[in-house]
């Protein structure tokens, strides 16, 4: 098999050292391989891709979907069906039977500018045209904002705990939002700018935009992104950060602060002392939440659990704060319910977990009264 | 520069940035191979696409870059060659199509020897893409057999420039292709699997 693998190696290693020879020399090149190089051009791998990605949503949300297939035999196509919901955060999870504590799913609340309210769940997820500018669909929210839309109409979508949602832009960015996450965005962007404004946690990916820098504010401070890939985590209760996986962007913070912050680095803001801090890091590791893994290094019991009392909408109490500062690494499947989870953090640590509803007690495993 | 165990590492653990690599490096050539294989334009981009998005959900960790290469080609030489079974004229087409590559070989070797082309070709489009602009440009041009002076009077630059932008590129092209192809194009193409 060496001899086979040594063969075509060597072929395609003729193959290219003939041509560059050629043309180092100024030796005619044969017509071929400009003719095979425009070809393998004309191929758009960026919208390849982009299917891609909507695959890997699709084959999620079959997994909530039974409800939806059941109503687009009706019509041949997906039916028309739509709640409007009261003015508040809905029920993020209906009451269980109090043995499962469940993962979290596609939940949220749009908010229109004119006040309408529309609860999108995931068995009720559709497509419409209740509002023109804006689609519902399988996979998300589709902003469409075309020249006829108000362009100072501001809509809020707001994702509960227990809750995760996609949506695009009208200039094609992606945001994916985590739980307990709100989002403002307007109808349409007005020509050379892109805001919007975040509470909570999402994942951009930016559609490059010289001439229309796209900002994102937050409470402590805005992000401003020329074309890129990034998260940003912006809860009320912690420390911010931006992790940024491709491209540029620079943070300024409220108080005159700033930063531009490089590919793989992430950025904190502490807004108490107002320091900023930069790492280099496995952007996976933050990011990874937006598909289908939780993804801990070393990160502190209380950290993970944060992160997991959000997703799956519970509250987390501790015996003692010591346990808090435990650390722990792992990577789990965010559609699992949580004791498989909790059992692998009790293996080999001295921390056990009950479960009482939807609250979750941190206690010590050992109990020694006399050292 | 991209790290191949690096590289299937982060492919095994369906990283983003992976996947775009892989679609960046992979779909333009195999769908290049693909149209040849079945020249009455047989939806060579879905059946690219098809082979792709089953790879993603069958979740099979590659030990290697070799093997992915290697599925990735046979995959779609097979799923297009499927295709071509209903459509029998179409096949003479393809079989004509490998016979240009074939002297006495067989007709898998034709196809090892088209999937090797469209690789290098693809490997050079990546590190060509990899240029400034102007030196991408004068690249383009040597491709088509343009003499320095001629390409001087395109670009509206000296040919001292062209010279010189022309050495620049050959030199980034040569580290970026040398030392490194042979680890990285090893490919095993098996038909017979």
């Amino acid at each position: 098999m060496e001899k086979r693998w040594q063969e075509i190696n060597g072929k395609a290693d003729a193959f290219l050292r003939r041509l560059l020879y050629r043309i180092e020399h100024e030796e005619p090149v044969s017509p071929e391989w400009y003719d095979a190089l425009n070809h393998q051009r004309a191929f758009d791998y960026r919208q390849a891709y982009g299917r891609l990605l909507r695959h890997k949503r699709l084959r999620r949300i079959r997994r909530w979907s039974v409800a939806v297939a059941i109503v687009v035999s009706l019509s041949g196509g997906w039916s028309l069906l739509w709640m409007k919901g009261k003015p508040t955060v809905p029920e993020a999870v209906p009451v269980a039977k109090a043995a499962d504590i469940l993962p979290g799913g596609k939940k949220a609340v749009l908010t229109l500018a004119d006040g309408t309210v529309w609860n999108l769940q995931d068995s009720s997820m559709v497509l419409g045209n209740a509002t023109p500018q804006i689609r519902v669909d399988s996979l998300g929210l589709c902003v469409l904002g075309d020249s006829l839309t108000d362009m100072q109409a501001w809509n809020t979508l707001a994702i509960p705990r227990g809750g995760e949602f996609y949506l695009t832009l009208p200039d094609g960015t992606q945001v994916w939002l985590n739980s307990e996450t709100t989002l403002r965005f307007p109808a349409r962007f007005a020509p050379g700018n892109r805001e919007v404004e975040l509470a909570g946690e999402a994942y951009f990916d930016v559609v490059r935009d010289r001439h229309a820098p796209f900002v994102v504010r937050t409470q402590v401070g805005e992000v401003c992104v020329l074309g890129t890939e990034f998260g940003i985590s912006a809860y009320a209760e912690e420390n911010m950060s931006a992790t940024l996986v491709e491209g540029s962007i620079r943070f300024d913070a409220n108080d005159g602060n700033s930063a531009v912050v490089c590919p793989e680095q992430r950025l904190t803001y502490d807004a108490e002392e107002g320091t900023i801090t930069l790492e280099k890091v496995d952007t996976w590791i933050y990011t990874s939440w937006r598909e289908q893994v939780f993804c801990f290094e070393n990160r502190r019991l209380e950290e993970i659990l944060t992160v997991l009392a959000r997703w799956y909408n519970v509250e987390v109490s501790y015996e003692s704060e010591a346990l808090k500062a435990l650390k722990l690494s792992g990577t789990m499947d965010k559609y699992k319910e949580i004791r498989p989870f909790l059992q692998i953090f009790e293996t080999g640590t001295d921390v056990k977990f009950e479960i009482r509803d939807r609250k979750i007690i941190v206690k010590r495993k050992s109990v020694h009264l006399i050292d | 520069m991209v790290n191949p165990e690096q590289f299937i590492a982060d492919l095994n653990a369906k990283k983003d940035t992976a996947w775009k690599r892989l679609y960046a490096e992979f779909y333009p050539a195999l769908c290049a191979y693909a149209e040849k294989l079945t020249k009455d334009n047989l939806h060579a981009e879905d059946v690219v696409q098809d082979c792709i998005i089953a790879l993603w959900d069958a979740s099979y960790h590659f030990p290697n870059l070799q093997t992915l290469i290697a599925y990735l080609y046979k995959a779609v030489y097979l799923r297009t060659l499927n295709l071509l079974d209903s459509r029998n004229h179409a096949r003479e087409h393809a079989m004509q199509f490998l016979n240009e590559y074939a002297s006495e070989e067989s007709d898998e070797q034709a196809a090892i020897d088209a999937a090797i082309k469209e690789s290098v070709i693809a490997r050079l489009r990546l590190v060509l893409d990899e240029l400034p602009s102007q030196q991408r440009q004068i690249m383009d041009l040597c491709l088509q057999n343009r003499k320095v002076k001629e390409i001087a009077d395109l670009l509206g630059v000296s040919e001292n420039t062209i010279k010189i932008q022309k050495k620049r590129a050959y030199a980034y092209i040569r580290e970026r292709l040398g030392g490194i192809w042979s680890v990285l194009f090893m490919m095993f193409f098996s038909i017979r699997d």
